[in-house]
């Protein structure tokens, strides 16, 4: 059912392709082309002609003409090119109006990349290479960075939905706004955004995929908004420099967005992975490349620091239609994560825990705060990452064996694994 | 030409070949932000700046960095980590001497330590204030710096966490009358019972509920305020100690929240109640607060003076430290002078 959903939207969407001219056509937009020439091409033009009456040569008269023709439809070609883009984008609004009076809200349109606050049109050469190499590159980062953070803040809110709050961003000047699913719950209900400045606006929510985690909401009053344009995971790799924004801990008028900065780490379906640190309120904020383009939507969190998981923007418009018809689909999947109930640090000798879960599985087979995990069935530990990553492998319901340090004595113990419902 | 475009054309597939062959699915751990590769690149850095840092154990267990502010070996750390017990300090090198705080400003929460060592380099000071997306480096005193970040937050004011006498207000009644002692906190303890009136805290005069949640909000934690009380006809002082409540940890609500603010790195004992700090976003351990925080020229922006949770550390301003060094120092000799 959603895959046949799916793929019917896939095959309704047309791709913009150039129009065949006729000569006639071209005819006529070459003469458009000329009256609406500006002052510095009729002086070229004159040139060209004194040029040919002076010297009566055929041959550079006509190699002229067929330059100057050549380069009018090339012209032509090119207004037709962004004459297409333009028409398509303006049929998508006028169909998203039209759509909008029938439906009364919420109709779908692709938010126009145009209008958007200031964003950086060249990206600094450290941004193509694999890995910043001097200090130099670096602070083109550090420059870049904060000129990015200064436009980009402003489209990005705090949302308040009953008693619970997220963030969001705002992607097209009317108020359409990317958050996720856990944070609106269900469609139709109301929303208080707050700005970065401290302006409230009404609004609600649309579209829910609980499978995913993304969720479209829209601002109902006033604008026009400041947002910021969806961009493209098509060309994102690994390591890529990423931003970012949200209100962790929920909103603070004494504090701007927080900015975080990172690097995708992986690039999965369901999820991509960064190093920017997220926390509890963060939940639906925007993950930014450098050019200012929202990449993902901020979803969950695991034990590490590193473990920070963001809704690909993909999926948003893959599931465009439904989103903003304010549809309620999907699971919220319950996979079932391998849980000890500990969490350590990095140690020489492995991973020494910091903290054991009185409810958890460990705690009741006696292991305790300060032992050092040397090994999980056998295979060594060497770090506090690997250790929760080993965890997460294993299957609920088994049993493992961990070889532990305790006061300097090398002790042994099995735990029974449990299972725990995704955090975030 | 030929040549050229020949070249590219083989080159593709080459690199194509290698890049199937290893694609991983994840990016290697060095090529994080804070990764070792990217760390090498402010070795040069770190060469000039790890004589400006100590590390400081007590009996033996690292508890926080130290920042040198001046030639013969004074320096800036978290006062709250400095437990009881031997202080040492590392050099960079590999040295351990022995190192005294001296002096403490409980308010910034930062100590003024004496090493007992030569030739330490003093910290520079940066000018101009730290600006969001700018690079923030913790350097150690080893080659390569402990981690990097960004500054997220401009400057600004951290409340303390909100503690409590613990009562409940009457609002409706005209002067602050207590409705009910919660259990398990100060009030209760110090026997304040419902229908008891606040008329002062600490001497300051309370006319109703809201200007004493007003005045009691610059108390901390552990802090004993003197109120005064009307009970019926009597008027009574009591000292009552100021405690911030603790959620159990499980289930919704703040103790959720608390749980995912402390995943993935320890909070410091004191992460709260600064009068201005930069918040960035580098992952440091508890323990490695303390020491500078330095910018791309490799000067000290400011002092790393907490972990705060799993996005935030916060530093105290360049300016504020020199500040806080001075009355310090002035301390230290003050109280000397006074010894002799």
């Amino acid at each position: 059912m959603n895959d046949n959903a799916c793929n019917q939207l896939h095959s309704r969407q047309v791709i913009p392709t150039m129009n065949i001219v006729t000569i006639r056509q071209t005819a006529r937009q070459m003469w458009q082309i000329y009256s609406r020439a500006q002052p510095d091409d009729w002086i070229v033009l004159m040139a060209c002609l004194a040029l040919c009456s002076w010297r009566r040569v055929w041959i550079t008269r006509v190699s002229l003409v067929a330059g100057l023709l050549a380069l009018g439809a090339i012209r032509v070609l090119a207004t037709e090119i962004v004459g297409a883009d333009q028409k398509r984008q303006e049929s998508q609004l006028a169909q998203a109006d039209s759509e909008r009076a029938v439906t009364g809200v919420d109709a779908a349109h692709d938010p126009p990349a145009a209008l958007a606050v200031g964003t950086p049109r060249r990206l600094p050469p450290v941004f193509v290479q694999e890995q910043p190499k001097t200090i130099s590159d670096l602070r083109s980062i550090e420059q870049h960075v904060s000129g990015l953070v200064t436009s980009v803040s402003k489209a990005v809110v705090t949302l308040q939905v009953g008693a619970s709050t997220g963030s969001g961003v705002v992607i097209s000047p009317d108020g359409l706004v990317l958050t996720v699913a856990h944070v609106c719950r269900s469609p139709g209900r109301e929303v208080t955004f707050i700005f970065p400045d401290g302006r409230k606006a009404k609004g609600k929510t649309l579209g829910i995929n609980h499978a995913m985690d993304s969720a479209l909401a829209r601002i109902t009053e006033g604008g026009p908004w400041p947002f910021t344009p969806p961009g493209s995971l098509d060309h994102a790799n690994l390591g890529q420099w990423v931003l970012a924004l949200g209100h962790p801990g929920g909103f603070d008028a004494q504090r701007p967005v927080v900015a975080r900065l990172g690097r995708i780490i992986r690039l999965g379906r369901d999820a991509v992975q960064t190093d920017c640190t997220l926390m509890a309120g963060d939940s639906g904020g925007p993950l930014f490349d450098m050019h200012g383009r929202v990449i993902g939507i901020h979803s969950r969190i695991s034990d590490s620091t590193a473990e920070n998981f963001h809704v690909p923007i993909t999926t948003y418009f893959a599931t465009w239609e439904r989103l903003a018809k304010a549809e309620n689909w999907g699971e919220q999947p319950v996979p079932a994560l391998a849980w000890l109930g500990t969490r350590g640090v990095d140690h020489v000798d492995g991973c020494q825990l910091q903290y054991v879960n009185e409810t958890g599985p460990a705690f009741k087979a006696g292991i305790k705060v300060g032992d050092i995990v040397r090994k999980l069935n056998g295979r060594e530990i060497r770090s506090a990452e690997e250790y929760s990553a080993y965890v997460r492998n294993q299957k609920p319901g088994d049993e493992v064996n961990l070889e532990l340090t305790r006061e300097g004595k090398k002790i042994s113990v099995k735990v029974k694994v449990e299972s725990r419902r995704r955090g975030g | 030409m030929a040549v050229l475009i020949a070249g590219a054309l083989l080159s593709i597939p080459e690199t194509r070949c290698s890049a199937a062959a290893s694609q991983p699915d994840w990016l290697p751990k060095e090529r994080f932000k804070s990764g070792s590769d990217t760390l090498k690149i402010l070795a040069g850095i770190s060469e000039r700046t790890r004589r400006s840092v100590v590390k400081l154990d007590v009996n033996g267990n690292t508890v926080a960095l130290g920042t040198i502010i001046d030639s013969r070996g004074f320096a800036l750390t978290k006062a709250s980590e400095m437990r009881k017990g031997t202080l040492t300090a590392w050099l960079a090198g590999g040295k351990e001497v022995s190192a005294a705080v001296i002096a403490i400003d409980d308010e910034s929460d930062v100590a003024l330590v004496k090493v007992n060592a030569s030739g330490l380099r003093p910290v520079e000071w940066a000018r101009g204030a730290a600006f969001v997306g700018q690079w923030a480096i913790t350097p150690g005193t080893e080659d390569t710096p402990q981690a990097l970040g960004i500054v997220s937050v401009p400057i600004r004011r951290i409340l303390h966490e909100r503690a409590l006498i613990g009562v409940q207000m009457d609002f409706r009644s005209p002067v602050a009358t207590i409705a009910q002692v919660l259990a398990g906190l100060g009030a209760e303890k110090a026997g304040l019972k419902s229908g008891d009136v606040i008329v002062s805290v600490n001497h300051a005069v309370i006319t109703d509920s809201a200007s004493l949640t007003e005045t009691l909000r610059n108390y901390r934690e552990g802090e004993k305020v003197l109120l005064g009380l009307r009970r019926e006809k009597l008027d009574l002082e009591v000292q009552v100690e100021m405690k911030v409540p603790k959620t159990d940890g499980n289930g919704s609500g703040p103790g959720r929240e608390e749980r995912m603010n402390r995943l993935g790195s320890e909070v410091s004992r004191r992460a709260e109640g600064f009068s201005l700090a930069i918040q960035h976003d580098t992952v440091l351990q508890a323990w490695q607060c303390g020491g500078p925080l330095l910018n791309l020229d490799g000067k000290a922006i400011g002092i790393n003076i907490a972990r705060a949770g799993r996005v935030a550390t916060y530093a105290l301003p360049a300016g504020l430290a020199q500040n806080i060094a001075i009355s310090l120092k002035a301390r230290a000799a003050k109280e000397s002078r006074g010894a002799n």
